[in-house]
C-alpha cells in the first residue's frame, strides 16, 4: 500500500498515512525546520510537513473538492492576509524554488514572523502593507499567476478586485475565502456570499467555482475566479 | 508628461516599453532605504533633489502614491495613476523589462534581488511602525504604578473604615480584591448569610467561617445608609483593579510589536519597566549589559561606589521569575548572563533586528542548568542575602515598589537585616 499519494498529477500536495490516520502534506522546502508545530514525516528519503486543514482555508478547500492544481511549482502568488505564514509556508513548499509568493500582511507583529520565515525560504517576500491599497506595494509585486485572499474584512471583495486588476496574469486564477460573519453579523451567510459574488462579477471577473468549506470553517465560502 | 516606474532595482522613466534609469540603487541597503522612505513619505530618505534635477518641469505620473506625494511636496506636478495601461503593463512586467534594459542579467537575478531587498525594506518599515510606541508603553507602565498607589491608598482606607464595623475580617481576608468585594456586595454584618455570597465565588469553608465570624463580631453597628459611601469606594477600588488588568493586557500586546525579543526574555512588564528606566528603547539598547543588570538599583549602586560595599547584583531584572526563583548563590551569575542577553535583545528590538527571543531564552535556561550543576549547594560560610520574599510583587497586583520598607529593595542587599513582617516566609525553590 502506498503511504504517500499525490492529490493530483500537476501539484505536489499529498495524502500521507500516519499511525493515527491520514493527513494532507507538502514536501518540506527547508528540511528539519518546522513552521507552526506541524509534524515532520520522513517517507522514502523525503521530508513532508503535515498540513492542518483546521488552520488553513486552502487545505480545507482541497478537502472540499478544489483541484490542487490551483497552485503549481513555479507559480507566482500574491497572498493577501498572510498572518504568521501558516498557509504561506505550504504554498512556499508547493511552488518550490522557481516560484515566488508575495506575503502581504498589515499587522507588524505578524510580519515579523513572516520575515523570519522568509529568511529561510527564498521564495517568500514579506510585505508590510495594506491590501486595500495595492499600488503601495506595486514597487515589489509584479505579475502573478494566483491572487489568494484571506483577510476576513468587510470590504474583502473590493480588495480582491483591485489586486486582481493590478497584478493578475491574463490566464491567472484567484482564490478568495469569505467569512460571512466578518461582513455582516446579522445577514444570513448565503445572502452575504451572493452579495460578494455580485461585487466580484460586476468588475468583469468570472466566478468559476464556489466551494463551501463550512464543514471545516464555520460559515466560510471560497470562490475561484478568473479574468 | 513622464511616467515613472518604481522597482526594487531603481526608479525608472517609462516610454512605451523602454526604461531609462533615473536612480539605480547601488546595493541592497540603498534600495531598502529609498523604498522604505517612499512608503513612509520621508523626504530625508529619498534623494529628491537628484530626482528633481533629472525630471525637470515635466508633469509626472507614477503608480506609487508615496512617490507622487513626495514629488508634489518639492513643487513638481505629480499624479498617482492606478489605471494607466502602460504603467500596469510595466508593473506586471518588471522582471522582463529589467532584463531587457540590461539592469540585471536574468529574471533569476531579479527575483533574488527582489527577495533580499523585500526583506530589508520590510525590516525598515517594521522598525518605523514601532518607533515612538515605546513612549506609550512607558506612560502605561508609570500609570500602572499610579494605579497601584491609588488602589493601595483606597484599600488601606477601606480596611480601616469597614474595620470599625467588622474588625475581625481584616486578618481573615488577606486578598484585597476579595475584601473589597465583601464590602461592596455584602456590606453590613447582618447581611452575611449564604444568599449574599452567591456571586462572590468563595469556597464553602470560607463562607462558613465568615458567617460565623460576623455573628460574634465586636464591631460597631453599620446602618444601611452609613454603608453607602463605603460601598461606593469599594466598588471604585474594584474598578481600579479591573483597570490595572486592562492596562497590563494592553502593554502585553503592544510589547509584542515594540520589543518582542525583550518580551520573550523578561516578560512584558519587566521589559517595559527596563525601557521606562532607560528612557526609551533606543536608550536601553545603547546601554552596556552591566548597566542593564543594575537598572532600578541605582541607589544601591551609588552607595556601593561611595562606601565600597558589595555592588548590587540585580535591579529590576530580579523580577524575572527565572532569576528571582533561582538559588541565591547563583543568582548574581545568572543575572549577569541574563543582562548580557537583554542587551542583545534590546539592540535587536531597537534597530529592526530579527526575532531571536526563543533562542536567547533557551540560552538562559541552559545557563541556569549549567550553574545549578556547577554550584549545587550554597557555599560554606556565606548567608543568603535577603532580597524580598516571594509573592510581594504580584499576588495581589501590587508591585514591590509600594512596600519598600517592609521588604527591602532588590539590590539593596541588606545583609542580615531582619524582616519586620513575620507572616510571610521567604521560600527558596528546590
Ligand atoms: C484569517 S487571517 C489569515 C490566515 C492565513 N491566511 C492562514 O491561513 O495562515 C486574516 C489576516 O489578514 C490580515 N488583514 C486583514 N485586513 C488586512 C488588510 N487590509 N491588508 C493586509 N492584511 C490584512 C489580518 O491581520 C490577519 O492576519
Amino acid at each position: 500500500m502506498d503511504t504517500v499519494q499525490k492529490l493530483s498529477e500537476e501539484s505536489p500536495v499529498y495524502w500521507i498515512d500516519l499511525p493515527d490516520g491520514r493527513s494532507l502534506a507538502t514536501i518540506n522546502l527547508t528540511p528539519g525546520e518546522r513552521v507552526y508545530g506541524e509534524r515532520l514525516v520522513q517517507r522514502g528519503g523525503v521530508e513532508y510537513r503535515t498540513w492542518d486543514y483546521r488552520r488553513s482555508k486552502l487545505a480545507s478547500a482541497f478537502l472540499s473538492g478544489l483541484e490542487s492544481s490551483l497552485v503549481k511549482p513555479g507559480d507566482r502568488v500574491l497572498y493577501l492576509g498572510a498572518a504568521t505564514g501558516t498557509t504561506v509556508s505550504h504554498v512556499s513548499d508547493i511552488i518550490g524554488e522557481e516560484g515566488i509568493v508575495y506575503a502581504v500582511e498589515f499587522s507588524p507583529r505578524m510580519v515579523r514572523n513572516l520575515s523570519l520565515l522568509a529568511n529561510k525560504r527564498k521564495n517568500i517576500v514579506p510585505i508590510l502593507g495594506d491590501a486595500r491599497y495595492p499600488s503601495t506595494y506595486s514597487d515589489f509585486v509584479n505579475e502573478v499567476d494566483l491572487v489568494y485572499e484571506d483577510v476576513a474584512q468587510p470590504f474583502q471583495a473590493e480588495i480582491f478586485v483591485k489586486n486582481i486588476k493590478m497584478f493578475l496574469a491574463r490566464k491567472g486564477k484567484a482564490f478568495i475565502a469569505i467569512k460571512a460573519k466578518s461582513i455582516s453579523q446579522v445577514e444570513e451567510p448565503r445572502k452575504v456570499f451572493e452579495e460578494q459574488r455580485r461585487v466580484i462579477a460586476s468588475a468583469d471577473i468570472t466566478v468559476s467555482e464556489e466551494i463551501n468549506i463550512s464543514k471545516y470553517h464555520k460559515d466560510h465560502m471560497v470562490f475561484i475566479c478568473k479574468l | 508628461m513622464k511616467k515613472i516606474l518604481v522597482s526594487p532595482l531603481g526608479i525608472f522613466g517609462l516610454e512605451g516599453a523602454t526604461l531609462t534609469p533615473l536612480l539605480t540603487f547601488e546595493n541592497d541597503e540603498h534600495a531598502a532605504e529609498v523604498l522604505a522612505g517612499i512608503r513612509l513619505e520621508d523626504p530625508e530618505r529619498v534623494p529628491l533633489d537628484q530626482l528633481k534635477e533629472i525630471l525637470g518641469e515635466d508633469e509626472i505620473q507614477t503608480h506609487v502614491p508615496g512617490l507622487s506625494r513626495l514629488l508634489k511636496s518639492i513643487g513638481l506636478e505629480a499624479k498617482e495613476v492606478s489605471d494607466d495601461e502602460g504603467l500596469i503593463a510595466a508593473i506586471k512586467g518588471k522582471p522582463g523589462l529589467m532584463v531587457q534594459a540590461g539592469i540585471v542579467a536574468s529574471q533569476q537575478e531579479y527575483y533574488s534581488l527582489l527577495h533580499e531587498r523585500g526583506l530589508l525594506t520590510t525590516g525598515k518599515l517594521l522598525q518605523s511602525a514601532t518607533t515612538g510606541r515605546d513612549k506609550l508603553v512607558i506612560q502605561a507602565i508609570l500609570f500602572l504604578d499610579d494605579l497601584d498607589k491609588m488602589t493601595n491608598l483606597a484599600v488601606v482606607r477601606i480596611r480601616e473604615w469597614y474595620g470599625l464595623h467588622f474588625p475581625e475580617l481584616d486578618r481573615k481576608v488577606e486578598n484585597h480584591a476579595t475584601y473589597c468585594r465583601l464590602v461592596a456586595f455584602v456590606g453590613p454584618r447582618d447581611r452575611y448569610d449564604y444568599d449574599s455570597f452567591e456571586q462572590l465565588n468563595l469556597p464553602q469553608s470560607k463562607i462558613d467561617q465568615l458567617v460565623d465570624l460576623a455573628r460574634v463580631s465586636s464591631g460597631t453597628e453599620l446602618k444601611e445608609e452609613d454603608w453607602k459611601p463605603l460601598r461606593d469606594l469599594a466598588k471604585e477600588t474594584l474598578n481600579l483593579m479591573e483597570q490595572r488588568k486592562k492596562v497590563e493586557d494592553w502593554i502585553d500586546s503592544v510589547m509584542s510589536d515594540v520589543a518582542p525579543n525583550l518580551k520573550a526574555l523578561a516578560g512584558s512588564l519587566v521589559a517595559a519597566r527596563l525601557i521606562a528606566m532607560a528612557g526609551s528603547l533606543e536608550d536601553l539598547a545603547k546601554k552596556p549589559a552591566s548597566k542593564i543588570q543594575v537598572l532600578g538599583a541605582e541607589k544601591a549602586l551609588y552607595r556601593s561606589l561611595r562606601t565600597g560595599t558589595a555592588p548590587p547584583k540585580h535591579g529590576v531584572i530580579f523580577q524575572i521569575p527565572l532569576i528571582g526563583k533561582s538559588p541565591w548563590w547563583i543568582r548574581g551569575k545568572l543575572a549577569r548572563f541574563v543582562a548580557a542577553k537583554l542587551a542583545i535583545a534590546a539592540r535587536l528590538d531597537a534597530f529592526g533586528g530579527e526575532f531571536l527571543g526563543d533562542v536567547l531564552n533557551q540560552q538562559v535556561h541552559d545557563r541556569l542548568e549549567e550553574l545549578r550543576k556547577e554550584f549545587p549547594q550554597a557555599p560554606e560560610g556565606k548567608k543568603a542575602i535577603k532580597v524580598f520574599p516571594k509573592g510581594s510583587f504580584n499576588a495581589k497586583g501590587f508591585s514591590r515598589k509600594d512596600q519598600p520598607k517592609r521588604h527591602g529593595h532588590p539590590g539593596k542587599g541588606g545583609k542580615g537585616r531582619k524582616r519586620p513582617h513575620g507572616k510571610r516566609k521567604f521560600k527558596r525553590k528546590k
